[in-house]
C-alpha cells in the first residue's frame, strides 16, 4: 500500500501518534508530528511511498512544538530522535525541512554499513552517475534536471557505496531546492511537484521536489557506479565535461565521505576499486537544458 | 642530512591507475589520504622495500647532482610530514 492510496484522516492519524512506518529506500521511517504543514507536506512529496507492513523501523523521529511558551510565542519546532534532540529546535515554518535535514542527520551518523558520500546520485541504462560535492556548487538543480528528463534518481544527499560488491543502494527523497534553484526548476519542468517553500533557513530559502514515481518505485534496484562527476554551476557557462585524474577524484570524494574516517581501509578500498571501472570528471555548466543534453550523449555512448 | 636514513610507515594502502602519474596513499593510523606526485611516489616505493638514506636514492651516477639532491630532500620532507616516512634512529 502506498502512502496516496490512505485517506488523509488515516495519514493524519498515522502522523500524530507515529504509527505510518514509510519505506524510505532500504529505510523504514515512522514519523510523529501534529504539525499539519509538515503533514500537508509529508503527504504530498511521500504520496508515491510503500507504508511498511510491519512494527520495525529504523528511525522513530518526531517534529515536536517548542517547550512552554515557544508552543505560542515565536513557535519552534524540535526535531527528535528515539527520544534524543541532537539539535536545537527552528522556527516552526522550518518544521518539513527540519524533518529531512534531520533525517539526513540519522542516515549519515548510522548506517556505516555503507560507505556514506555527500552525493546525488542518478542511473540510466544500468550505469550509476555519482555527483559529489559541496554545497552550493549545483548538484541538487542538476539532479533534480536529470531525474525530470527521465534518470532515475537514487538520491540528492548520498551516495551508499556497498564495500562488498561496489553498488549504491538507493534512497530516494524528496530532492532540496534553495533559492533560484527552486523558480529554475519550475521554469524547467512547470509539472514537477514541489512543496511548498521554507523561508529564512541556515541555507535561505529551501523547498523540496518530489520524487518520479518510477524512482520510488525502483528503489530496491542497486546500481553500479560508472561516471564520477564534480558538477558546478557558473551563470551563462557553456555545459562542459573536462577528465580529471582518478586519484585526485578519489581524494575529493573521500574529502566528500560522511564516514570515510570510520570506515578507513574499508572506505579507501571500495573507492579506489570502484573508480577502477568509472569515467572521472569536472563538469561546468550554465543552463539546465544543455546539461541534460550533455549527460544524455554521455549515457548513450556507454 | 644526506646520511640520514628513512622508511616507509608500516601499512600504507596505495593505488595508481594506468596512464596517471598521480597515485593515492592512505595512512591507516591518521586515517589521511594523500595524493603523491611521481617523484615522491618514487621515493615512497624505494622505501616500502628498504630503508635508504638521500644519498642511496639519488645515487652517484646523476649530472647536477646537487639540485637533485636538494629536491630529492624536498620530497623527503613532504613525506615525512605526511608521516607517510620516518627517519630511522642510526
Amino acid at each position: 500500500m502506498k502512502l496516496r492510496d490512505l485517506k488523509r484522516h488515516e495519514v493524519e492519524a498515522g502522523l500524530h501518534n507515529g504509527s505510518l512506518p514509510i519505506e524510505v529506500g532500504p529505510f523504514v521511517v515512522r514519523l510523529k508530528t501534529r504539525f499539519p504543514e509538515v503533514i500537508d507536506r509529508v503527504a504530498l512529496l511521500y504520496a508515491d511511498y510503500s507504508v511498511h507492513a510491519g512494527e520495525f523501523a529504523d528511525f522513530w523521529v518526531a517534529v515536536a512544538p517548542g517547550n512552554g511558551f515557544r508552543r505560542w510565542f515565536h513557535p519552534q519546532a524540535r526535531f527528535l530522535f528515539d527520544g534524543h534532540e541532537p539539535f536545537a529546535p527552528l522556527v516552526r515554518a522550518q518544521g518539513y525541512a527540519f524533518f529531512e535535514w534531520g533525517l539526513n542527520w540519522c542516515i549519515a551518523n548510522h548506517m556505516h554499513v555503507w560507505l556514506i558520500l555527500h552525493a546525488a546520485v542518478l542511473e540510466r541504462g544500468g550505469c550509476a552517475l555519482v555527483m559529489p560535492g559541496s554545497p552550493g556548487k549545483g548538484k541538487s538543480t542538476l539532479a533534480a534536471a536529470l531525474m525530470l528528463r527521465g534518470w532515475r534518481l537514487l538520491s540528492d544527499e548520498f551516495a551508499l557505496l556497498s564495500p562488498g560488491d561496489l553498488c549504491l543502494t538507493p534512497v530516494p527523497r524528496p530532492v532540496s531546492l534553495k533559492n533560484e534553484s527552486i523558480e529554475a526548476i519550475r521554469r524547467f519542468a512547470p509539472e514537477s511537484v514541489i512543496g511548498q517553500a521554507s523561508y529564512d533557513t541556515a541555507k535561505g530559502t529551501v523547498a523540496h521536489l518530489r520524487p518520479t514515481p518510477e524512482s520510488v518505485m525502483k528503489s530496491a534496484q542497486v546500481a553500479r557506479p560508472r561516471w564520477i562527476v564534480f558538477p558546478r554551476f557558473v551563470a551563462g557557462a557553456a555545459g562542459e565535461l573536462s577528465p580529471r585524474s582518478k586519484a585526485r577524484t578519489l581524494l575529493e570524494a573521500a574529502q566528500n565521505g560522511f564516514n570515510y574516517a570510520i570506515l578507513a581501509e574499508t572506505a579507501f578500498d571500495a573507492l579506489a576499486a570502484a573508480l577502477d571501472d568509472c569515467e572521472c570528471y569536472d563538469f561546468c555548466y550554465g543552463d539546465l537544458e544543455e546539461a541534460v543534453d550533455v549527460f544524455g550523449r554521455l549515457a548513450a555512448a556507454a | 642530512v644526506a646520511a640520514i636514513r628513512y622508511r616507509a610507515r608500516a601499512g600504507l594502502r596505495r593505488r595508481h591507475w594506468p596512464g596517471e602519474e598521480e597515485c593515492v596513499v592512505l595512512h591507516p593510523l591518521t586515517g589521511d589520504t594523500h595524493v603523491l606526485g611521481s617523484a615522491a611516489a618514487h621515493v615512497l616505493d624505494l622505501l616500502a622495500t628498504d630503508e635508504s638514506s638521500l644519498r642511496s636514492i639519488v645515487g652517484a651516477a646523476v649530472e647536477d647532482e646537487e639540485a637533485l639532491l636538494a629536491e630529492m630532500q624536498r620530497v623527503l620532507d613532504m613525506l615525512e610530514e605526511a608521516d607517510l616516512v620516518e627517519p630511522v634512529e642510526a
